[in-house]
């Protein structure tokens, strides 16, 4: 297939949004941005169908596009983000605390903290530990997608591990195994 | 796909999806490694630990919502149309020729047969007049910044029925400060802090507090996520456990820390609304709640394509007293729909020549789109105006009063 006509269209529609939008949640964190970013893939997928000429797998191509899209989405993000919270003027010194894990936490609790780490990741590792972790791509998949080395991805992905696993250790025993 | 890194070596293994001398070998390699083990360790716990994150929801976009914004953002003509364009162009190449060839080679014998047609009038198309769509390129409006966390705007309430909701993302925190027009109050803690817990159990839930936290926006700052280095210094200069009054613009106008007991807490953060200036009147929850369910309405309407709905919530919500941030995003809505129509109709212009049918079948789907907007009589009187004159009408702008 060179060129997609609006049938074939229809049918990789309907054969990629759930797994289109599944990606595009799991990067973004969120259905509607989720849901603006998948309407925008398609649509740009549909107005440049003459550049795709069958070339690699269309679910490649629609991820790739998606990927970049989400990256000029997350970098307008990003500028917006410029605000910071300015400490008051007049700061009193107070006592030290010793932290200690009250015991009674529950596993909303525990998601929510895994949540928050991860966000926490700087950009880049965060987006290759997603892919890797949620996603189930291997370091090469993601470098094809990405178009970082693959060494970068590897320790990207190896360094936000670790990371979580340090952060997260004190909350190691409310996993509903344990 | 093999796995060609070591993380993907140590996954494939952890799923037990590795290949047994394959397996063999990466266990060697563990009892040698250290590092590798390590690693090997913590993805193990970073996969039990994220197990717990369900499933994504089910994608709600359809394809007629993507046919519907494909016919109002870029009609571009698709490849049957292409096609058929060729054909009636080839095709009225090869009469001209035809007639010239015939005309020069048959003599003059035929020409004296050629029955002079009949001249029928061309058909003109009349200018349309529009009074909606601008064809002039709008000026760019101002800046909206995206609403952050409408669904949260639509539903919040500091004082829930569990005691002060606190919020825990600053940017959420900060929208919906300004929507409601209040300033933060920030509760920084970290996870397990004992006082913190005493300040939960016995302070915040004393109905003077719980009164007096609906003039504010309360935001609960982890402060866990201070990189650790920065926190005993933090702590020093700003206090702990900390209390401090954020106005909409992100000016500290107020700090205190420590355990303040219930009446010291009202008496700071009165004083935090003072020095806030924000003691004046203030919209009610209830009527911020309302834009954001109604600011909600109008972006699930514009996603799905009804578009009158969509225009007529953004209207409301741009015109609201209470607006603020609505008012800002739901303006910046309303011009990006009079965009869309503008380009759906100019698009049909410029195609006009070349794909007249598809042109015109892509500004039906368009006027069909924006059924029951200000811009539908536009596109339709375009549209009866073309089929009444056989071409693309002039168009001319409406004094607009």
């Amino acid at each position: 297939v060179s060129t997609l006509d609006r049938a074939e269209f229809r049918t990789v529609f309907e054969a990629e949004r759930q797994p289109l939008f599944r990606f595009l949640y799991r990067l973004t964190r969120n259905a509607s941005d989720a849901e603006d970013l998948l309407q925008e893939t398609f649509l740009a997928v549909w107005r440049k169908r003459e550049q795709f000429e069958g070339r690699g797998s269309m679910s490649g191509y629609l991820k790739s596009t998606a990927w970049r899209l989400y990256l000029n989405a997350r970098e307008r993000e990003d500028r917006r983000r410029a605000l910071a919270p300015r400490a008051p003027a007049n700061g009193e010194p107070q006592a030290t605390y010793e932290p200690e894990l009250e015991s009674n936490e529950s596993a909303g609790f525990l998601l929510e903290r895994v949540r928050a780490e991860v966000t926490e990741l700087p950009d880049g590792a965060r987006e290759a530990f997603v892919l890797f972790r949620y996603e189930g791509l291997t370091c090469a998949q993601i470098a094809a997608l990405t178009g970082e080395p693959l060494k970068t991805v590897e320790s990207r992905v190896a360094r936000a591990t670790r990371q979580l696993a340090e952060r997260l250790r004190p909350y190691r025993h409310l996993m509903p195994s344990s | 796909m093999e796995p060609t890194t070591d993380l993907d070596r140590l996954r494939a293994w952890l799923e037990g999806r590795l290949p047994p001398a394959q397996a063999e070998r990466l266990e060697r390699d563990l009892e040698r490694d250290p590092r590798l083990a390590e690693l090997l360790e913590s993805l193990r716990d970073v996969y039990a630990l994220t197990a717990l994150e369900p499933e994504p929801p089910l994608a709600r976009t359809t394809f007629e919502t993507l046919e519907r914004r494909i016919a109002a953002q870029r009609p571009a003509p698709s490849g049957w149309q292409r096609k058929a364009a060729a054909a009636v162009f080839a095709l009225a190449a090869g009469t001209a020729l035809a007639f010239f060839l015939v005309r020069e080679l048959g003599g003059t014998s035929q020409e004296s047969e050629r029955i002079e047609p009949i001249a029928q009038p061309t058909p003109r198309a009349a200018a349309v007049e529009l009074t909606a769509i601008a064809l002039d390129e709008p000026a760019p409006s101002a800046y909206a910044p995206p609403l952050v966390a409408p669904e949260v705007l639509a539903s919040y309430d500091p004082r829930g029925a569990s005691g002060i909701q606190w919020l825990h993302d600053m940017d959420v925190a900060f929208a919906v400060a300004r929507a409601s027009q209040r300033p933060l109050l920030v509760f920084g803690s970290l996870p397990g802090c004992p006082w913190c817990a005493e300040l939960r159990a016995k302070v915040f839930p004393e109905k003077p507090v719980l009164d007096l936290i609906d003039r504010y926006v309360p935001l609960e700052w982890d402060l866990g996520k201070l990189p650790p280095d920065a926190l005993p210094s933090f702590m020093v200069k700003r206090g702990y456990p900390l209390f401090e009054v954020w106005t909409v613009d992100d000016e500290g106008v107020l700090n205190f820390s420590g355990r303040p007991d219930a009446p010291t807490l009202v008496e700071m953060m009165h004083q935090g609304l003072e020095r806030a200036n924000a003691t004046g009147t203030v919209p009610e929850w209830d009527d911020v709640r309302g834009l954001g369910k109604r600011w909600l309405e109008a972006r699930e309407a514009r996603t799905a394509g009804r578009m009158a709905e969509a225009q007529s919530l953004l209207r409301d919500l741009a015109r609201s007293d209470l607006g603020g941030p609505f008012a800002a995003t739901s303006s910046a809505e309303l011009s990006a729909i009079a965009a869309d129509a503008r380009s759906a109709l100019l698009d049909a212009k410029a195609a006009s020549d070349a794909d007249p049918a598809g042109a015109r079948a892509n500004l039906e789907t368009a006027a069909d789109h924006f059924t029951g907007t200000d811009f539908e009589p536009d596109l339709r009187a375009v549209l009866a105006a073309w089929k009444a004159g056989n071409e693309f009408p002039e168009l001319v702008q409406a004094r607009r009063g």
